[in-house]
């Protein structure tokens, strides 16, 4: 600082003084300006340049996906779950040394160096270099440390149960998009929401998420879908086709099981499997769920609807009769045959030997029109509306267009075409005694809203009289169910072996052998359905799918503790004593059930042996350990709590032998 | 001494005013500065706390420095300069190495900087060797006290504390030239300074010579020697008219702005504050320093004209070095803001000089000579 003038040396001392300090609050004055006019360049004149400098440097508004939705079964087991994987890009720009890093990342990641390096060079921002690092190699990665490499978070869809449900879950693609089945169909509720997130990023990169934003967070992950499927039924389902199928030397093949009160799919299965997990590769083809998308012609499944749609109409009685020509009978210019010639038949023996002469005649009766109106009743020519993308109708011609030889045929269920789920839905309203109820896929309140309100098509006692006719397919003679019997349990049944048409119209030797099963015949609980696809060399359903339907059956009502089994281990010493009123914990409502059914079946029913274990789930500890007691078994306990929440061996699994005491029961409190 | 009640009367109520104003003002700032973001949440730094106790042993020590005449100062001026020019020379040897300076002398238990103590010393000493010259000062004089405080400027120079020595020699300079050069010798330092000047260049350390071209050119070096400046300037520039509000400042709470609660504190001022509480800050700086201005020019006796114009250049340097560096528009160097700073050896030293300067000018009517 020089500020004193020359001018002024030669004032006094006084004036020199106050020049002086003139001179110092001018500097002052001018260091001030100079401060100021600096903070108002900075501030208002560069201010919004470098607000937006200091918002890119600490805010990085990172577009975020919130994780997709869980798939659950009605248990809550888990189906289908998103894991967080990483996934790898490379911002070129920022790239020192290209070679060097292309051959690190060449070797890390098992690609093409020259491909690496391409992309290494590329002009754009950022290029993906992998959708999938594993753990360990992002690990690797990222201890070497290398200039312009990055991760991302992505997400990755995983099935716990493999191939469990496979079809009906579908699979997502790249970028968390659900291509096939529920994975599709449920697409935007699963998807997590993409939310500009907006992230304070520090100095040293660590992030923090802004409280509001912070709080977002759990909003923008995708909604949880539980469906009514049973994991443990589905399994069941799943493993019985594949043996019908593979026994049979069948293409395909699909397993239904409903709950009648509830009309909830227990289990939708379709053989053969994919394995959702690899994610890439899966082709549309073996994606497909047949049971939903696929047409056939349901042949003579199709006779139990054509009678109680004629006794509803009352064009016939259940003692009418019909001449079944022998097995051989003209019809405009052609000939409808019987697997074996028949005279004349009442209806319910047309339905047990399931002549297709005499489901002709039966339909010929009814008349086109009112068959056509029920088959429109029963929901053919129309999706189910079950939340399955691409649902097939089925064939469902106008009525105009049929011929005689069209209502002969449709009796008997060729010339129609349905897809196994309208199949199901149809003998839902059947076995429901006559009223309709959709389908169910899911399990929450807030599930899709039912396509139709319930209505009746047949009279209870219409209903109940074609219950019994399909009994007696099971358990009387000549019944082309036989194959299907419980003993200890009365089912209701009908086969079908539907010739498939070939491509050029005509009915080749192909067939579809199947078989719908009601459990137990009256009243039913459960629908069984299994459809065998080009089996060989039998064909027929009662003997390609017959067995299919009764082991799921089986093993369902083992593992739902319905099983007539428990008559066994009622009429065991110890169970008797648990059942004694000295017993301090009294019977919980599972308990009563199995009472109940003991009681009922100890009389009617046969006793039987059935080897294999039932769910204990929710029973009360007590009553497990005096009931495994009577096996001879001490189990193993886990946990603390008075009621079983899981169980080894798995319901339905053959009862260890008595050495083998492995049985495991863990425990958890009563909720 | 016999109690006089205009002592009471003319005490200067304006600078202790602004004085307690800009410590409220710098110890609020430094509890939002000690700020750090951790997860959801600031944790934050004792920063504040300590800044306030050390406010207040000031204000006892400011309470001090008035209850005595003035004049007493200059007998002790030569006694403390000797004092701390030794503990100056120790330091050097014991001096406790805090990030690669021996600044620290530790005594007993606690340990404190003589540089701190030596600026005091400095102030009373030039005051009192320039208050006894009548004339304004010749090519002896200017030696004889050039004499004086170089060494100690050079002494803390080495330690390295540039800032400090800087600071001492620019008060020493302030003085000097508040005194007033015969023709000669201005006219030869007015023509030998810009020359000489430039050769300081060769004497700077290189981070030291990447500071000032950083200043010309912050992105020379962003990540080195130009970060703080481009730092700094993003946060106060980003505060923009209105600031983003108290405890809001981004910049600061993640860590960009580098020694946000000492020497950049007042970024964060202006970050959180805007170009409005910069203004007002100013402000209170210039009104603040025109106390010292006036008490200069109102005082009894030269020596306590020359104490208040000391203090004046002391503060007024420090404050214009400290904003111009955080402004970017000067290099920069240690030196803290004022009050603002955290920093409880300068809090102390800068409540007892503005402690002697009331002293001054409470006493400005008593015994008045001329």
């Amino acid at each position: 600082m020089r500020k004193p003038s020359k001018e002024s040396q030669q004032k006094s001392v006084r004036d020199w003084s106050r020049v002086k300090l003139t001179c110092v609050g001018i500097f002052l004055g001018l260091a001030w300006v100079a401060l100021w006019s600096r903070a108002g360049y900075l501030q208002i004149v560069a201010g919004p340049q470098l607000a937006i400098q200091a918002e890119r440097q600490h805010v990085a508004s990172e577009i975020d996906k919130g994780s997709r939705g869980e798939i659950y079964d009605r248990t809550g087991r888990l189906l289908a779950k998103s894991v967080e994987i990483e996934g790898l890009f490379v911002r070129p720009k920022e790239i020192v040394d290209v070679d060097k890093t292309a051959a690190y990342l060449a070797k890390v990641l098992h690609m093409k160096e020259q491909r690496v390096k391409q992309k290494l060079q590329s002009s754009s921002n950022m290029v993906y270099l992998s959708w999938r690092v594993g753990d360990r190699t992002a690990a690797k990665i990222r201890e070497a440390a290398l200039p312009g490499v990055h991760f991302t978070k992505e997400f990755g869809r995983f099935y716990p149960n493999g191939h469990l449900a496979s079809q009906l879950m579908g699979f997502v693609g790249v970028g968390d998009v659900g291509l096939e089945g529920l994975e599709k169909s449920f697409d935007v509720r699963l998807t997590g929401r993409q939310a500009k997130f907006v992230v304070q990023r520090d100095a040293s990169g660590r992030r923090y998420f802004f409280d509001s934003q912070g709080r977002e967070l759990a909003d923008i992950n995708g909604h949880d879908v539980r469906l009514t499927i049973d994991a443990q039924i589905q399994f069941f389902a799943e493993e019985e086709l594949e043996k019908a199928v593979t026994t049979n030397n069948a293409k395909a093949g699909t397993c239904l099981v409903v709950h009648v009160p509830t009309g909830e799919i227990l289990a939708m299965a379709n053989y053969p499997f994919f394995n959702p997990n690899v994610g890439r590769g899966i082709s549309p083809r073996v994606a497909r769920n047949h049971a939903a998308l696929d047409v056939f012609e349901p042949g003579s499944t199709m006779k139990p609807l054509l009678v109680a749609a004629a006794l509803q109409e009352r064009t016939v009685r259940p003692d009418s009769t019909f001449n079944c020509e022998n097995g051989k009978f003209g019809l405009a210019g052609k000939v409808i045959k019987d697997t074996h010639s028949y005279g004349v038949l009442p209806v319910n023996q047309i339905v047990r030997v399931s002549s297709n002469i005499g489901a002709a005649k039966i339909g010929m009766q009814l008349g086109s029109a009112r068959l056509h109106g029920y088959f429109e009743k029963l929901g053919f020519g129309r999706p189910t509306g079950l939340p399955i993308s691409g649902e097939g109708k089925g064939l469902l011609r106008p009525v105009k267009a049929w011929s005689v030889l069209d209502l002969a045929t449709a009796s008997f269920g060729q010339g129609v075409a349905m897809t196994p789920v309208q199949m199901a839905q149809a003998f839902l309203i059947l076995a429901n005694d006559g009223v309709y109820k959709p389908l169910k896929l899911v399990a929450d309140p807030d599930g899709p809203a039912p396509p139709r309100q319930p209505f009746r098509v047949f009279d209870a006692d219409v209903a109940r009289t074609v219950q019994r006719i399909m009994r007696e397919v099971v358990h009387e003679e000549h019944g082309t169910g036989r194959v299907a019997q419980i003993p200890g349990l009365e089912t209701g049944g009908k086969t079908g072996t539907a010739q498939k048409a070939g491509a050029g119209g005509g009915y080749g030797n192909k067939y579809l052998g199947s078989y719908v099963s009601f459990v137990p015949a009256i009243g039913p609980e459960y629908i069984v359905m299994v459809m065998v696809d080009e089996p060989e060399p039998s064909h027929y359903g009662g003997v390609v799918a017959a067995p299919a339907v009764r082991d799921v059956t089986l093993r369902m009502l083992s593992y739902l503790g319905r099983m007539p089994e428990t008559v066994q281990l009622a009429k065991s010493p110890a169970a008797s004593a648990a059942e004694m009123p000295a017993a301090s914990v009294g019977p919980t409502k599972a308990d009563k059930d199995i009472l109940a059914i003991a009681a009922s079946k100890s009389v009617t029913t046969r006793a039987i042996e059935v080897h294999s274990v039932p769910d204990f789930s929710g029973m009360p500890l007590r009553r497990v350990v005096e009931i495994l007691a009577g096996k001879g078994i001490v189990p193993r306990l886990e946990g603390q709590g008075l009621v079983v929440s899981k169980q080894s061996p798995a319901p339905g699994a053959p009862w260890p032998g008595e050495k083998q005491s492995e049985f495991v029961l863990w425990l958890a409190r009563p909720s | 001494m016999p109690f006089d009640r205009r002592l009471i009367l003319c005490v200067n109520w304006p600078l202790l005013g602004l004085t307690a104003l800009l410590f409220g003002v710098g110890v609020l700032n430094l509890y939002s500065a000690s700020g750090f973001r951790m997860g959801d949440e600031l944790s934050l730094q004792p920063f504040y706390n300590k800044q306030l106790i050390w406010g207040l042993a000031g204000l006892f020590c400011l309470l001090a420095m008035v209850v005595f005449d003035y004049k007493y100062l200059a007998t002790i001026a030569w006694p403390l300069m000797i004092v701390m020019t030794v503990m100056l020379v120790l330091v050097l040897i014991f001096g406790k190495t805090v990030s690669g300076a021996r600044r620290w002398l530790p005594i007993g238990g606690y340990s404190f900087q003589p540089s701190e103590i030596a600026k005091i010393a400095m102030l009373l000493l030039a005051a009192k060797i320039l208050s006894k010259r009548s004339e304004r000062l010749g090519w002896l004089d200017l030696a004889g006290i050039l004499v004086v405080s170089l060494p100690v400027a050079g002494l803390i120079i080495v330690e390295p504390d540039l800032g400090t020595g800087l600071n001492v020699l620019l008060l020493v300079a302030g003085l000097i030239l508040y005194r007033g050069l015969t023709g000669p010798v201005f006219k030869t330092l007015a023509v030998a300074g810009p020359i000489l000047i430039p050769c300081g260049w060769f004497f700077l350390k290189p981070y030291q010579k990447g500071r000032i071209l950083t200043l010309f050119d912050p992105q020379r070096d962003p990540l080195g020697a130009g970060y703080h400046i481009i730092q700094s300037q993003i946060a106060i520039g980003s505060g923009q008219m209105w600031g983003k509000g108290f405890l809001e400042g981004t910049q600061s709470q993640l860590r960009y702005l580098p020694e946000k609660h000492t020497d950049f504190a007042v970024a964060v001022f202006a970050e959180e504050w805007g170009f409005i509480g910069g203004i007002v800050l100013l402000t209170l700086f210039c009104l603040f320093l025109l106390q010292f201005y006036s008490t200069a020019k109102n005082a009894k006796d030269r020596f306590g004209s020359y104490l208040a114009a000391g203090v004046f250049f002391y503060f007024f340097w420090q404050i214009l070095i400290n904003m111009g560096m955080v402004l970017g528009i000067m290099p920069v160097v240690g030196i803290p803001l004022p009050f603002i700073s955290y920093g409880g050896s300068a809090t102390f030293v800068n409540f007892t000089l503005v402690g002697i300067v009331v002293n001054v000018s409470m006493r400005r009517y008593l015994f008045k000579k001329n």
